[in-house]
C-alpha cells in the first residue's frame, strides 16, 4: 500500500511540472508589461528600463527563465518574489492558503456526505413521490452556478433577512454561505449519480442471488448494492474536485474572503505572473492530493484494486487469457 | 410426497412493444429426492418459471397473472413477505446461470456463502463462518479460500462457491438455471458429477434448466420440453429419448450433430421462434412444424396423456407421426460429394511451420500459441478443438494476420503470408476471410446489412458503379439464404442466426479460397446452429472452399471437420482424420475430454474420465509437457520435457511421452 | 427476454429506423422535450436578437438608472439606465455563439486526439494521456482564467480559452469509448476485410462514438455558458461593452443588497440555459441507451 502511495506521489512530480511549464509559458503571453508596471509610471528612460528587465531577469532567453525558474522551485520551493508587493509568493501564499483549502474540502465532504446518502434514498423509493421531489431539485440545483447562487444568497440571507453574514470570515456563520453556494452544483450531480448507480447495481445478477438467499431488502440494498454503487460515484467526485476547488476560489471573491481566489484576481490584473503560478501551481497540487485520495477510498471499496495494490503479481493470472489476448 | 407442484402458471410481461406472453398455463410436479428437466431453447420462458416459484420475477415489468405454485403443499402466492423470505434459500435456493456475475464482486465468498446460514439458522457469525468453510471443502475447494473474493477464482471454481451457496441450507428444491453452460467442457463434468453426487447426499430435488439435451440424459429423471412459454412434451428419459412424441422434441433431436454418427446434413427447424408478444393462433409451433395441418393453425392443442405419465401438446402425435426424411430449409445448392474424395491429388492450400505467438501482459509472457505447425489441404476443414484459453481463437487470427506472429511462418500456396503489410496484406485478405464468434458484436451495430456486406467490396474497390455493388449484395444475401427485403434492416432488428449469415456474407464477398471460422455457431441455439453449419457445408461444396473450423464443441467439429487438432494451452496434443480421433484418441487429455461430453442418448453405456484440476497457466509456462498436473500418467519426464509430436499411427500426430504405453501400442 | 425483439415486426423497419428510434424515444420523455423547447428558444433568440430587444443594447440612459421592472423596462434597467432584458437578449447572442464554438474545438481537438489515443495505444497513448493528465490537474476554470488572461478578451479568445479547458474531458470520454469499441469483434472483422487504420477510425470508430458525444456536447453546452458568465464576471472574457450575462451579473455586484433585478434575472437566464441544456442531454443519453429500450 505504501509503495502505491509512494508510486503515485512519483508519478505526479512530471504532471506539476507540465502544469509549472504550461502555465509560465500562458503567463508570457499576458497582455502589459510587468516592467512598466513596476516602474509604476509612463515617463522612465531607456536605462531604467533595461535596469528593472535585467532586476527581474526578464531580459534572458524564455527557456533561461523557465529553468531558473524550475530550479528555484524544485529545489528550495522558491516561487519567486511578486512584482506588485515584492514580498515571496510563498509568502502571501502561506496566509491564504489554509483559508482556502478550507473552504474547497468542507465544499467537497458536504457536497459527498449530503448527496451520496440522499441519493441512495432516491434510489431505493423509485418511483415515489420523494424520489420524484429529489430527481427534480438536484436537476434544477446542477443548473445553478454557484457564483449566482452566492449572490441571491447574500441577497437574501445577508441583505433582506440579516441571519447570515455576507462578508468576512470571522464566526463559523461566516462559512455557511459559502461552502453551500460552493458544493451546491456537485451535491445535485452526485445525488443523480447515486442514484443512477444505484440503480444500476440492482439490476445485476448478484443482487437476484442476494435476493434468492431470502434476505431483507434492507439488507440487499446495504450489504450487497451498496458497495458496488459507490464505485461509479467516487470516480465522479474525483472528477469534481477540480471543480468545486475552482468555483470555491471565485466565490470566495464574492463574500470578500482573504483566500487565494482573491490574490489570484488581484495578481491577473496586476499582470502579477509569480503569483499567479504560485496560486495555480498550489491548487494543482491540492487535486492531485485529493485525486489520490479518492484512489485510496477507491481501494477500501474494490476488491480487485486492493488486490492490484498489495500484490501486482499473484493477481491476474487467473484471469482469463482470451482478455488479454484481446487486449495485446 | 410432492416437493412442488405448479399448476396453470401464467407470467407476461408488459412492455412498450406489448404483452410479452413468456409463460403460459404451465404445469409441473416433483417428487422428493427427483431431477426434473426444463428444456427448450432461448426465450422459451424456462427462466421466467424458475424465478416465477420464487416470486422473484421483477415486478413491473412482470406479472404472475394466474397459477399456484405449491411447496409442499403450501402455495407460495399466498405467503406474505416473510414467509416468503423464509422460503428463499432456506427450502428452495438457486443457481443462476452466468457465475461470472452471479456473485457479488465486493464480498468475500465466504461472506456470501455465511451469510444464507446465518440468515435461515439461529447462529453466531463464528459458527455461520465454520459452516462457510465446511461447505467450500464440500464442493472442492480449500476452506482456507473463504477469504478470497469472487475475482480471485476461475470460471468453474465461480460455479462450485454458487453451488455451495444454494446448498448451505439443505434446501428441498434446487433450482438450477443452465448451471454449466458457461463452463467448458471438463469443468462442467466435474460440476455435473459434483451436483449429482451432493443432491444424492442431502436427498434434494432438483429443476434442472437447460437447452442441452446431454446434460439432460446425464442428470434428470423427468423432462418437460417448453417452448413458446408452454410445455410441449412431458415424460420420463425414456419417453423423450426413445419414444418421441412431439414434433418439436423430434426437430430439437435431429438439429443435433452426433459424436456417433457420421450425418451428411443436419436436419434443423425450419424459421424461428415466433414472437412473444404476438403467438400464433392455433398451435404455437405450426408455422415451423414438417406435419402441420390446416387444423393446426385453428385449434390449440392440449396435454394429452400417450400412456405411463407421457404427455404431449400436438393434435396429431397420437397417430404416430413418422420421421420421414424432413427436408431441410432449402439447400443452397444440391450439397455434393465432398472434394476430398475426387481424384485429384490433394494439394496443400496453408501450412503453418512452427507458428508462435506470444503476448506480453503484466504478469509474464503469455504463450498462446506455442510452437504449432499443421498443413491444410484445399477444399478440406480442419477442426481445432480446445478449452476456453487454449490458444485456438488466437491460432486462427494469427494465420490471417489479425495478430501477427511472433515466430514461424504461415505459408498460403507457398507464399510467406506472415508479415505482409499495405497492399500486399490488402491482397491477400481477398483469398482469407474469416467468420467471428459472436453474431452481436461482429457487426457494426450502426450499419445496414448491405452496408455490412458492401463494406469489403468497397474497400478493395471491386466493383465499379453502384448497381454493380447492389447486384453483388443481392446476389451474395441470396447466397446464405437472407431474404432481400432485409437489405436495410439493422443488425439489432435481426436474431443471431441471420446475423451470422450476414458474417457469412460478409466473408464471402471477395470470393476467398480460405475462411477461418471461429465458433461461427457456439451463440446459437441448435436448431439456428443447425441451420448455418448446413449452410457452411453447401458453400464449401459449391465454392471448393477451404476451413479452419475453431470450435470448443466436440460434436460440432465431428460434424463439419475432415481433420481434427486438439488444442491444450497453447500446443497441439493431438492431430488426425476426424474419425480415427473418435474412434481412436490416443492422448490422455482427448480421451477425458471426448468421455466429458455429455451425450444426448440414453442408450449409450459410457465410462466417464472425470478430470480433476484446471488448465495450467498460459503465462510463462514451465517446461514439461503442459498437461502434466491433470494427467493421471504423468511421469518425472512429463514435467521436465516439452514432448514433440510423432506419428504413431497412420497420419495420427500426438504429443505425449506415453503414449504408446497408455494405449499399448 | 423482451429486448430480444427482434422478429417479423422489425423487419419491416426500412432504412434510419435507429434514429427514429432515438426520436421516439426522446418524444417520450418529458422533462427531455422541455430542455429542448428551451435550446430551440434560446437559439431563435440569439438569431432574431435585433427583432425581439425592445431596446437597444447600448443606449445609456442615466436618468433612468437602476428601475424596478416595470410595463416600460419589464426587466428593469441597470446601473447605467440601459434595459435589462434588452442586455439579456443580445447577452444570450454571446453567450450562445462563444459556448458552441468551444465545445466544436474541444469536440475536434480531444475527439481526435482520443480517438487516436484508445485505438493506437502503446507510447503514443501514454503520451497523450500524460499531457491530458496535466489539464486535468489544472481546474477547469483556473485554466480557462488563466488562458483568458493570456489571450485577452475578445469572442474568439474566450472561445478558446473555454476549449482547451474542455478538451480533457472530452479526449478521455473517446478514448475510454475507442478502446471498448477496439476489442469489438466488428473492428477485427473490418481488420480482416483490408480496412487500414483511417478508414478503421472514420468509418467504423468515430460513429459508434457518437451517441455519448452528443450527449457530452450538450451537457457541455449548458456548462461552457456558465464558465463563460464565470469568466466575464471576474472581469475576464468577452469584454464590455458587448452585454454578456456574467458581465451584466457582475455590474450589479456593487448592488447586492439594494438592486436585485441586476442579479436576478441574468442569473435566471445563465440557470435556465444549463438547466435545458442538461435535461435535453439526459434525455438524449437515455434515448439513445439501448440497454433501457426495452
Amino acid at each position: 500500500m505504501l509503495k502505491f502511495i509512494g508510486k503515485r506521489l512519483l508519478v505526479m512530480i512530471p504532471v506539476l511540472l507540465g502544469v509549472l511549464i504550461i502555465v509560465y509559458a500562458l503567463s508570457c503571453f499576458m497582455p502589459g508589461d510587468p516592467v512598466i508596471n513596476k516602474l509604476g509610471t509612463q515617463s522612465y528612460t531607456q536605462e531604467q528600463y533595461d535596469a528593472m528587465e535585467h532586476q527581474l531577469g526578464l531580459d534572458q532567453p524564455f527557456v533561461v527563465r523557465l529553468g531558473s525558474y524550475l530550479w528555484g522551485v524544485v529545489t528550495r520551493l522558491d516561487l519567486g518574489e511578486s512584482y506588485a508587493t515584492n514580498r515571496p509568493v510563498t509568502e502571501s501564499l502561506a496566509q491564504r492558503i489554509g483559508v482556502s483549502i478550507r473552504l474547497g474540502l468542507m465544499s467537497l465532504c458536504l457536497a459527498a456526505l449530503l448527496g451520496i446518502p440522499v441519493g441512495i434514498f432516491s434510489a431505493v423509493k423509485q418511483n415515489t413521490i420523494p424520489d420524484y421531489t429529489i430527481t427534480t431539485l438536484s436537476i434544477i440545483l446542477a443548473s445553478l452556478p454557484g457564483f449566482w447562487l452566492a449572490m441571491e444568497a447574500i441577497l437574501i440571507f445577508a441583505a433582506k433577512l440579516h441571519v447570515l453574514p455576507a462578508s468576512g470570515l470571522t464566526s463559523w456563520k461566516h462559512y455557511i454561505l459559502p461552502v453551500a453556494c460552493a458544493s451546491m452544483m456537485t451535491l445535485a450531480s452526485l445525488v443523480r449519480m447515486t442514484r443512477s448507480s444505484m440503480l444500476e447495481v440492482i439490476r445485476q445478477d448478484y443482487i437476484r442471488t442476494a435476493r434468492s438467499k431470502g434476505m431483507k431488502e434492507k439488507r440487499v440494498i446495504f450489504k450487497h448494492a451498496l458497495k458496488n454503487a459507490l464505485i461509479p460515484v467516487i470516480t465522479v467526485l474525483g472528477n469534481q474536485v477540480g471543480m468545486v476547488v475552482g468555483g470555491s476560489i471565485i466565490i470566495e471573491t464574492i463574500f470578500n474572503i482573504p483566500g487565494m481566489g482573491s490574490l489570484m484576481l488581484s495578481a491577473i490584473n496586476q499582470r502579477d505572473y509569480p503569483v499567479i503560478m504560485g496560486v495555480t501551481l498550489v491548487t494543482s497540487v491540492f487535486v492531485c492530493v485529493c485525486n489520490l485520495a479518492v484512489d485510496l477510498v477507491y481501494s477500501l471499496v474494490d476488491p480487485q484494486i486492493r488486490s492490484q495494490f498489495t500484490s501486482g503479481k499473484k493477481r491476474a493470472r487467473k484471469e482469463k487469457p482470451a482478455r488479454e489476448e484481446a487486449a495485446a | 410426497m410432492k416437493v412442488l407442484e405448479i399448476k396453470d402458471l401464467v407470467i407476461e410481461y408488459q412492455t412498450m412493444d406489448g404483452t410479452v406472453h413468456a409463460v403460459n398455463n404451465i404445469s409441473l410436479d416433483l417428487d422428493e429426492g427427483e431431477t426434473l428437466g426444463l428444456v427448450g431453447e432461448t426465450g422459451a420462458g424456462k427462466t421466467t418459471t424458475a424465478l416465477g416459484v420464487l416470486r422473484l420475477i421483477p415486478d413491473p415489468p412482470g406479472v404472475i397473472k394466474q397459477g399456484q405454485i405449491l411447496l409442499k403443499g403450501k402455495d407460495v402466492m399466498e405467503m406474505t413477505p416473510e414467509e416468503l423470505r423464509a422460503m428463499r434459500g432456506n427450502e428452495i435456493s438457486m443457481i443462476f446461470q452466468d457465475p461470472m456475475t452471479a456473485l457479488n464482486p465486493v464480498l468475500t465468498v465466504g461472506e456470501q456463502i455465511a451469510e444464507i446460514y446465518f440468515l435461515h439458522n439461529d447462529c453466531s457469525k463464528a459458527e455461520s463462518a465454520a459452516k462457510a468453510r465446511e461447505m467450500l471443502e464440500m464442493v472442492g475447494i480449500p476452506g482456507e479460500r473463504a477469504d478470497d473474493y469472487p475475482h480471485q477464482f476461475s470460471g468453474g471454481m465461480k460455479q462450485r462457491v454458487v453451488i455451495a451457496i444454494a446448498l448451505a441450507c439443505q434446501p428441498s428444491l434446487i433450482i438450477a438455471d443452465e448451471p454449466t453452460t458457461a463452463l467448458d467442457v471438463t469443468i462442467q463434468a466435474q460440476v455435473l458429477d459434483m451436483m449429482k453426487s451432493l443432491k444424492d447426499r442431502l436427498e434434494t430435488s432438483m429443476l434442472l434448466i437447460t437447452h442441452d439435451l446431454g446434460v439432460v440424459a446425464e442428470v434428470c429423471d423427468k423432462v418437460a420440453i417448453m417452448y413458446a412459454g408452454e410445455i410441449v412434451e412431458y415424460g420420463t428419459l425414456e419417453h423423450i429419448f426413445n419414444q418421441t412424441k412431439h414434433p418439436y422434441t423430434m426437430g430439437l433431436f435431429n438439429s443435433l450433430p452426433s459424436l456417433d454418427k457420421d450425418a451428411d446434413r443436419l436436419v434443423p427447424i425450419h424459421g424461428l421462434m415466433p414472437d412473444p408478444t404476438d403467438l400464433p393462433t392455433g398451435c404455437p409451433f405450426h408455422p415451423r412444424c414438417p406435419y402441420a395441418r390446416p387444423e393446426c393453425a385453428q385449434t390449440h392443442p392440449e396435454l394429452t396423456e400417450y400412456g405411463d405419465g407421457h404427455l404431449a401438446r400436438c393434435l396429431f402425435c397420437g397417430e404416430g407421426l413418422v420421421q420421414d426424411q424432413a427436408e431441410a430449409e432449402e439447400p443452397v445448392q444440391v450439397s455434393e460429394p465432398k472434394s476430398s474424395q475426387s481424384p485429384v491429388e490433394p494439394e496443400v492450400l496453408l501450412e503453418a511451420k512452427h507458428l508462435k505467438k506470444y503476448f506480453q501482459t503484466k504478469s509474464g509472457l503469455l504463450h498462446a500459441v506455442d510452437d504449432i505447425s499443421f498443413t491444410i489441404e484445399r477444399g478440406r476443414t480442419l477442426g481445432v478443438v480446445g478449452e476456453s484459453g487454449c490458444g485456438k481463437s488466437t491460432l486462427g487470427r494469427a494465420l490471417i494476420g489479425l495478430n501477427e506472429a511472433t515466430d514461424g511462418q504461415v505459408l498460403f500456396e507457398g507464399k510467406d503470408v506472415t508479415h505482409l503489410k499495405g497492399r500486399e496484406r490488402q491482397k491477400f485478405l481477398t483469398d482469407m476471410q474469416m467468420i467471428f464468434q459472436d453474431p452481436f458484436s461482429s457487426l457494426d451495430p450502426r450499419k445496414t446489412v448491405f452496408e455490412q456486406i458492401a463494406a469489403p467490396l468497397r474497400i478493395n474497390k471491386v466493383c465499379r458503379s453502384k448497381s454493380e455493388l447492389e447486384r453483388k449484395v443481392a446476389e451474395l444475401m441470396d447466397t446464405v439464404g437472407l431474404a432481400r427485403r432485409l437489405t436495410y434492416s439493422y443488425p439489432h432488428e435481426l436474431d443471431g442466426g441471420r446475423r451470422q449469415r450476414i458474417g457469412v456474407a460478409r466473408a464471402l464477398a471477395l470470393e476467398p479460397k480460405f475462411i477461418v471460422c471461429d465458433e461461427p455457431v457456439s451463440a446459437l441455439d441448435v436448431s439456428i446452429q443447425a441451420q448455418v453449419l448446413n449452410l457452411l457445408q453447401d458453400l464449401q461444396a459449391t465454392k471448393n472452399l477451404t476451413y479452419i473450423f475453431i470450435t470448443h464443441d466436440l460434436s460440432v467439429v465431428r460434424h463439419i471437420s475432415d481433420d481434427i487438432m486438439v488444442m491444450y494451452v497453447g500446443t497441439m496434443v493431438e492431430k488426425c482424420a476426424s474419425h480415427e480421433l473418435f474412434d481412436y484418441p490416443l492422448h490422455p487429455y482427448t480421451k477425458g475430454m471426448l468421455s466429458a461430453v455429455p451425450i444426448p442418448s440414453i442408450n449409450v453405456e459410457k465410462k466417464r474420465i472425470i478430470m480433476q484440476g484446471e488448465l495450467t497457466s498460459p503465462v510463462d509456462p514451465k517446461p514439461g509437457c503442459r498437461f502434466a498436473n491433470r494427467c493421471p500418467y504423468a511421469t518425472e519426464e512429463c514435467r521436465t520435457v516439452q514432448p514433440v509430436q510423432e506419428e504413431v499411427r497412420p497420419k495420427h500426430f500426438v504429443a505425449c511421452h506415453h503414449v504408446r504405453e497408455i494405449n499399448g501400442l | 427476454m423482451s429486448r430480444k425483439k427482434d422478429t417479423a415486426s422489425g423487419e419491416q423497419l426500412r432504412k434510419s429506423s435507429q434514429w427514429r428510434d432515438v426520436w421516439i424515444r426522446l418524444r417520450r420523455n418529458k422533462l427531455a422535450m422541455v430542455g429542448m423547447v428551451i435550446a430551440v428558444l434560446l437559439a431563435l433568440m440569439a438569431i432574431f436578437a435585433p427583432l425581439i430587444a425592445p431596446y437597444d443594447y447600448q443606449v445609456q440612459d442615466v436618468a433612468h438608472r437602476l428601475q424596478m421592472p416595470s410595463r416600460d423596462h419589464l426587466m428593469g434597467t441597470d446601473n447605467m439606465g440601459r434595459d435589462i432584458l434588452s442586455r439579456l437578449i443580445y447577452g444570450g447572442r454571446i453567450s450562445l455563439l462563444v459556448s458552441l464554438l468551444a465545445v466544436i474545438v474541444s469536440l475536434v481537438f480531444g475527439g481526435l486526439l482520443g480517438a487516436v489515443s484508445g485505438y493506437m495505444g502503446g507510447k503514443v497513448d501514454s503520451i497523450i494521456m500524460r499531457l491530458m493528465d496535466i489539464l486535468m490537474a489544472i481546474p477547469g476554470i483556473l485554466l480557462a482564467v488563466c488562458i483568458s488572461a493570456a489571450l485577452g478578451g475578445g469572442v474568439w479568445q474566450t472561445a478558446l480559452a473555454i476549449a482547451v479547458a474542455g478538451i480533457a474531458g472530452v479526449c478521455r470520454l473517446v478514448r475510454g469509448q475507442t478502446l471498448t469499441l477496439r476489442n469489438q469483434e466488428y473492428i477485427e472483422a473490418a481488420r480482416a476485410s483490408g480496412s487500414g487504420t483511417l478508414r478503421i477510425l472514420l468509418s467504423n470508430i468515430i460513429p459508434n462514438c457518437l451517441a455519448p458525444i452528443i450527449v457530452n456536447t450538450t451537457m457541455s453546452i449548458g456548462g461552457n455558458i456558465m464558465m463563460i458568465s464565470a469568466l466575464s464576471f471576474v472581469g475576464l472574457g468577452v469584454q464590455p461593452p458587448i452585454p454578456e450575462w456574467g458581465a451584466i451579473l457582475n455590474s450589479g455586484r456593487e448592488y447586492v443588497s439594494t438592486f436585485w433585478p441586476l442579479i436576478t434575472f441574468p442569473g435566471i437566464a445563465i440557470a435556465l440555459t444549463m438547466f435545458g441544456f442538461n435535461v435535453f442531454g439526459d434525455g438524449l443519453r437515455d434515448a439513445l441507451d439501448p440497454k433501457l429500450k426495452q
